[in-house]
């Protein structure tokens, strides 16, 4: 009994024992952190970037600007843009009501941190100013060269203060975008895109594409092919776009940041795209050719980063007659009104206006076999190629009156006394959908 | 013909006349005067357990002989007895307790978790036999020299078989037991029939590594009353213990109760937090004298916050060689990023039939069930949280020639002083997702939890048959029944409102599939909250059954054995996910895997006296591909690993044993031979950006060495102890790797590994032990110990022993380059010493106990213990990617008072 009693205490204690060292389960969420930066800005970005006149500005402790000097000099900003989607890589754009400014930094996933709508401040001091194509950005100065800010030097430069909120980008026209927005982030009303149909960038490089407001202004639109959106297609339609007006060497160009920058789109609205747009990137694509006479051929080939077709009736030190037919897909101009042919050429080996390159349409060709058999009408009005393989333009070439189903071909002509090589690239029917 | 003529030889022996006669005896707690039951007692090559009432009885042939009594908590009683003809009645046997390093203190308990790191492939598993035996080696191995990672012959988990009441608790998917389900119940699982190397035992022929068997029925746990506390500043700070156990009652019952919990804070290693229970019932009713009937109920629930590896450049960074990238500062708290949290109950029914005095069956069937998770970050469109990422480390910075010459002596004044770098910056990762919220976004961090929770039913049969004096027959029919879910599922979502189950790696390789970054096309881009599975989710089955018997003939002068064993077993896959990458292959059932092996084994005992013997036993067996091994992405596919083959063991040993008055002590060569072994890893590619599967096939190694182990009684009270092994553990051909990229944005790759006469990366393949223990009569105990661990080898990588590699590297032959490369790392010799001392005191009926054990009392910290290379290999920048290490503990102490009635 006494044993027992014994037992039963023991583990009683035994059991108080257990339960009183129990340790604290689960650890709270942390709160949300409001973030101060504990000190404010002393000049704005478009002081900053008044002192910069090209080169390396490397900004020290003080900073003189006109008889001001500032001493350890603080920027503030929202960030308008950061490389959330891939479109910018390792950069965040800020801007105040002066002006805004593209900061390079050595960290990816600065979205996480740097959301837009985020105000930031950013202590200059050991920063570089430095001119990228004509953009004054803010960067690191490391051993003389131009840097991105180290990724562990980023918090001890920049500082998240406040929770983002949205804003509101400054509505502009295209007209009017100038200088002083380099690096804002702008809205443009009612535009619309030339490259209907073809996606944001090409695969291997970021492309430029072209933004068309409803006066015709054009303006670049400029995406990296890495951006996650870049295999998307450019939509028909209008609408309105927002993005980070930016440049490079003058030319003004637009960074969209992902494709919510597309607002209020309106698809039914139709505006003439290139219906044929054709570079001949390692083929003749959607051109065919038909050889009449002689060996040499039209083919696709590429020189300095250009593609286009090629023919020439030169061969291993002889000239042979040829007679060669490069020719469109079929196109039904009922379905469409506004038609314009555009394309580029370049020449070498004859004489301008020898005719051994002219340029025709047909409404009652085949689709196959010798074009000879149809009855075909020469455009006379295209700018063609003078020689030394100098690109030149076609300028536009109206085709409204066009009406059925009609081809528009290339025709080369040589013989053995003289073979003109002709190239032609960036073939383009553009026209506006029924 | 040498071996038929040594048959004949034994056979004429045979004829010789084997008057056996008796001896018996009870075996006592020298201190207490209770009786022993379930203790091991010995004498030559014959072999028993003491009754509930710690009674034996052995039967021998007249002659001198040592008699030894093993217990594990109480030191090893050994004394030359002389057996005359008409037998001999020993009477009761006092055995004292022992000084510690032993398992009874704890500190066997606590060496095996502290390999607990999240190395998938190491695991937690069981080094060693963990026993205490009369044999000097076997206790060194046990215990002293765990703490280097030494394992028995350089053997695999898979290798040592372990079984409670019989019933297999080695994984069926990777062949290991964990010590952890039942670690904390020491005192309850102290019944252990263990055998060392290629011994079979009467519960199973076992394969190379010995086998041990636990017996927890009631009726064999020592009537006792004993509570302990235990403090230590190793993986924990703190254990309660308590036990009680009635022993056989007069009414035929036993019952048996025992709990435990251990605890830290913060263990050994920083952010490593401890937390386990335990807890056991069992009960025993006798049914008739001939039958018994035990219940046993046991689980050892923990939550343990684990260490991983680091480079060395980490460890040197934050001055400290027990650096741990897995915790961070959430607020003022100590939080880990990898949590093991395992709840794994068994419930065991034993029947223990004695048919007649010379038959005996046990059956026992059993059921555990459970969770096994290890909670994990993972992020999204996000930076690598890990502190220890390589671009986050001053050398990633040095290497790029571009980068400004102040940031790595930044990076590296802040791996020093903050430990928002050095350690993971919970409170960053919490704003992140805040700020995700607050832009409508899904979740960039979360902390999930990979489970792998299994259900297992397991049934044996098991007879053991005196046919005459000098045939006994031991067999068995096993069988198990398996199904283990592997699953993640949300375990804190970090703050933010919900986690995208899509696999972002897919998303960026397929952008024209938008079904391929979906994990589970049953239910596309789901929001996963707190408690939802997500990411992969399938099951794994498998069956198993086995027939295996021994005959064993025990004769005057020679004992000899055969065994055969035969296993059939089956497994497959069963998805319960149909993912985008494999959206044909990954939903339902894969083919199911079939299995016929067999094993062989004989062995031979010659008997030069009644103290001196020679043992050879030799083994040649198949054994079938680890389910672990045999599927190619099994989170994500159906898909089998092609050209599956069983694996062929064959091996053998030779001893010569000598158990004499003073002396006590074996001698062992032993080599085997492990062939068409197949090895699978995984790891994390971020130029890739997709887990990297490799699958090497065909491997063939060979396990070779010596043993030795002897005690030396050099006073009453004093008793000198060596144990040494000199292994040579070599790969012995090039096996083929297959790489496979998990989302199938790659095609496979197959490679030779040349990685021929390489040391197999398993411990120490060199350790010795020198000891020396004191126990007087006034129950003091002090005992010091000395270890030396030697050829220690990093695992290695396959990727830099490749041909392709070389072309990578594009070096020549004679190149330095190339020695620098491939060589194997071989870590530094080193060495510990360990000392005890201990006291116990009865007042009345009170006993009281005192152990104090001081490990590393040099306070080596230089020791590395473990690691493994990389297994990304940059062939332009060969140590981009260095190896990570584990450093075994400085001094470390063992406290513990025990109190009993």
């Amino acid at each position: 009994m006494r044993n027992k009693l014994k037992t039963l205490v023991l583990f009683i204690s035994f059991g108080i024992l257990i339960i009183t060292s129990c340790k604290k389960e689960k650890i709270n969420n942390s709160t949300t952190n409001i973030p101060t930066a504990g000190f404010s800005s002393n000049l704005t970005i478009a002081q900053l970037k008044s002192v910069y006149f090209g080169g390396l500005l490397f900004i020290s402790d003080t900073l003189i600007i006109y008889n001001d000097t500032i001493i350890k000099p603080v920027i503030q900003g929202i960030v308008t843009a950061n490389d959330e989607s891939g479109n910018m890589f390792k950069t965040l754009y800020i801007q105040d009501n002066t002006s805004g400014i593209k900061i390079i930094l050595n960290r990816i996933g600065l979205f996480n941190t740097f959301k837009i709508g985020q105000k930031v401040l950013i202590k200059c001091s050991d920063l570089l100013l430095t001119d990228y194509g004509g953009i004054t950005q803010l960067c690191y100065y490391n051993n003389s060269l131009v840097d991105r800010i180290p990724d562990s030097l980023i918090s001890s430069h920049l500082y998240c203060d406040s929770l983002p909120k949205s804003i509101n980008p400054q509505t502009k026209t295209i007209p009017q975008l100038f200088i002083n927005d380099y690096c804002t982030l702008v809205k443009l009303k009612k535009v619309h895109f030339l490259e209907v149909g073809s996606s944001y960038s090409t695969t291997t490089a970021t492309t430029n594409r072209t933004i068309i407001d409803s006066a015709g202004n054009m303006l670049t639109l400029r995406t990296s092919n890495l951006a996650n959106f870049a295999n998307n297609l450019l939509p028909t339609g209008e609408g309105d776009l927002v993005g980070i007006f930016s440049s490079f060497n003058g030319q003004g160009q637009l960074y969209i940041r992902d494709l919510n920058d597309l607002e209020n789109w309106d698809s039914s609205i139709t505006y003439p795209s290139n219906i044929i747009n054709e570079n001949f990137i390692s083929s003749l694509g959607s051109f065919t050719q038909y050889s009449v006479l002689g060996a040499q051929v039209w083919f696709a080939s590429s020189y300095a980063g250009t593609t286009y077709a090629n023919i020439s009736g030169y061969l291993a030190g002889s000239y042979n007659t040829n007679e060669d037919w490069l020719i469109s897909p079929a196109v039904n101009f009922d379905n469409y009104t506004m038609e314009a042919l555009s394309f580029n050429s370049a020449m070498k080996f004859g004489i301008p206006g020898d005719g051994s390159l002219k340029i025709f349409t047909s409404n009652n060709y085949s689709g196959t076999g010798d074009p000879n058999l149809a009855s075909w009408n020469e455009i006379t009005t295209a700018n063609l190629s003078t020689g030394n393989y100098t690109w030149t333009n076609s300028g536009n070439i109206d085709l409204t009156s066009l009406t059925g189903i009609n081809y528009i071909a290339f025709k080369y002509v040589c013989n053995t006394t003289n073979s003109a090589t002709w190239e032609v690239t960036s073939i383009k029917l553009k026209a506006k959908a029924n | 013909m040498k071996f038929i003529t040594f048959f004949l030889l034994s056979f004429c022996l045979i004829g010789q006349s084997f008057a056996q006669t008796i001896v018996k005896g009870r075996a006592i707690d020298s201190q207490t005067k209770q009786p022993l039951p379930g203790v091991t007692v010995s004498i030559q090559t014959f072999e028993t357990k003491t009754d509930a009432k710690g009674f034996f009885e052995l039967s021998v042939a007249s002659g001198d002989y040592t008699i030894s009594i093993v217990s594990d908590d109480l030191a090893t009683y050994t004394s030359p007895i002389s057996v005359p003809k008409n037998g001999i009645d020993l009477g009761d046997i006092g055995m004292s307790a022992k000084s510690s390093n032993a398992e009874g203190t704890g500190v066997a308990e606590i060496t095996l978790s502290d390999s607990d790191f999240d190395n998938d492939k190491s695991g937690q598993s069981v080094s060693g036999l963990l026993h205490s035996a009369s044999d000097a080696f076997v206790n060194a191995s046990s215990f002293s020299l765990s703490a280097a990672n030494f394992r028995v012959r350089g053997y695999d988990g898979a290798d040592i078989m372990m079984y409670m009441n019989g019933l297999p608790l080695n994984d069926p998917e990777n062949g290991r037991a964990s010590y952890s389900e039942w670690g904390g119940l020491n005192n309850v699982t102290k019944n252990k029939d263990s055998q060392h190397g290629l011994n079979p035992s009467s519960y199973s022929l076992g394969t190379v590594g010995g086998e041990t068997n636990i017996n927890t029925c009631a009726a064999q746990i020592r009537k006792q009353n004993n509570f302990s506390y235990a403090m230590a500043n190793k993986s924990y700070n703190h254990r309660l213990m308590y036990t009680y156990a009635t022993g056989m009652k007069d009414n035929g019952w036993a019952f048996v109760l025992s709990g435990s919990k251990r605890w830290a804070e913060n263990g050994y290693v920083d952010g490593t937090s401890y937390d386990a229970y335990s807890y056991f019932l069992a009960a025993e009713k006798k049914l008739s004298d001939k039958q018994s009937l035990a219940l046993t109920f046991l689980g050892s629930p923990y939550k343990r916050a684990m260490q991983a590896g680091a480079v060395q450049e980490a460890y040197d960074l934050t001055g400290s060689h027990y650096y741990n990238p897995n915790w961070g500062y959430q607020g003022d708290e100590i939080r880990n990023a990898k949590i093991r949290n395992v709840h794994q109950p068994s419930i065991m029914l034993t029947d223990n039939f004695k048919i007649s005095n010379t038959t005996k069956l046990t059956t026992s069937l059993g059921y555990s069930f459970g969770r096994f998770g290890t909670t994990a970050l993972n992020w999204y469109n996000a930076a690598d949280p890990r502190p220890d990422y390589y671009r986050y480390l001053p050398s990633y910075q040095i290497a790029d020639t571009n980068v400004s010459g102040v940031v790595p002596s930044l990076m590296t004044q802040n791996w020093a002083n903050d430990y928002t770098v050095s350690q993971i910056n919970w409170d960053e990762l919490y704003q992140i997702n805040y700020l995700s919220n607050g832009a409508g976004q899904s979740a960039r961090y979360v902390v999930e939890e990979q489970r792998k929770d299994n259900k297992q039913l397991s049934f044996h049969a098991n007879i053991n048959h005196e046919i005459n004096e000098n045939l006994t027959i031991n067999g068995g029919l096993m069988a198990i029944s398996s199904n283990t879910n592997y699953f993640k599922v949300m375990s804190d979502l970090l703050g933010a409102n919900y986690w995208l189950d899509v696999d972002q790696f897919a998303e960026r390789d397929f952008p024209s599939d938008p079904n391929a970054m979906q994990n589970d096309l049953n239910n596309p881009n789901r929001q996963i909250k707190v408690g939802d599975k997500f990411g992969y989710n399938y099951n794994l089955l498998y069956n198993q059954q086995q027939l295996w018997g021994i005959s064993q003939f025990r004769y005057n002068k020679i004992d000899f054995y055969v065994g055969l064993q035969l296993t059939n077993s089956s497994f497959w896959r069963e998805g319960n996910m149909k993912n985008g990458r494999y959206a044909d292959n990954s939903y339902g059932k894969s083919e199911k895997l079939n299995y016929l092996n067999y094993l062989t084994k004989g062995g031979i005992t010659y008997k030069l006296s009644g103290r001196q013997y020679f043992v050879a036993n030799a083994t040649y067996y198949t054994k079938s591909p680890l389910p672990e091994n045999s599927f190619l992405s099994p989170r994500v596919s159906n898909n089998i690993l092609p050209n599956l083959e069983n694996e062929v063991v064959y091996g053998g040993e030779l001893s010569y044993i000598y158990k004499g008055e003073k002396i006590n002590a074996r001698l062992t060569a032993y080599e085997t031979s492990f062939n068409h072994q197949t090895d699978i890893k995984s790891y994390y590619d971020d130029i890739l950006n997709t887990f990297v599967q490799i699958s090497l096939q065909g491997i063939d190694k060979i396990h070779q060495g010596i043993e030795f182990g002897a005690d030396i009684k050099l006073t009453k009270e004093i008793t000198a102890s060596a144990a040494v092994n000199i292994g040579n553990y070599r790969f012995t051909n090039r096996p083929t790797e297959t790489l496979t990229v998990e989302n199938g944005s790659a095609p496979n790759q197959v490679n030779t590994i040349y990685q021929k006469y390489f040391y197999v990366p398993t411990g120490p393949q060199n350790a010795g032990n020198l000891g020396l223990k004191y126990n007087n009569s006034k129950y003091w105990f002090f005992s010091a110990g000395f270890n030396y661990f030697d050829k220690m080898y990093l695992d290695f990588g396959p990727a830099r022993r490749t041909a392709i590699a070389m072309q990578q590297m594009n070096v020549g032959l004679g190149d330095p380059l190339i020695n620098e490369a491939t060589k194997q790392i071989k870590l530094d010799a080193g060495y510990t010493v360990d000392l005890s001392i201990g006291k116990s005191w009865k007042i009345k009926e009170y006993y009281i106990g005192i152990n104090f054990n001081l490990n590393n009392v040099l306070n080596n910290q230089d020791l590395i213990t473990g690691g493994y290379e990389q297994l990304r290999f940059e062939p332009t920048a060969i140590n981009k990617f260095p190896p990570k290490l584990y450093y075994g503990y400085g001094r470390t102490y063992f406290l513990m008072l025990t109190f009993r009635f």
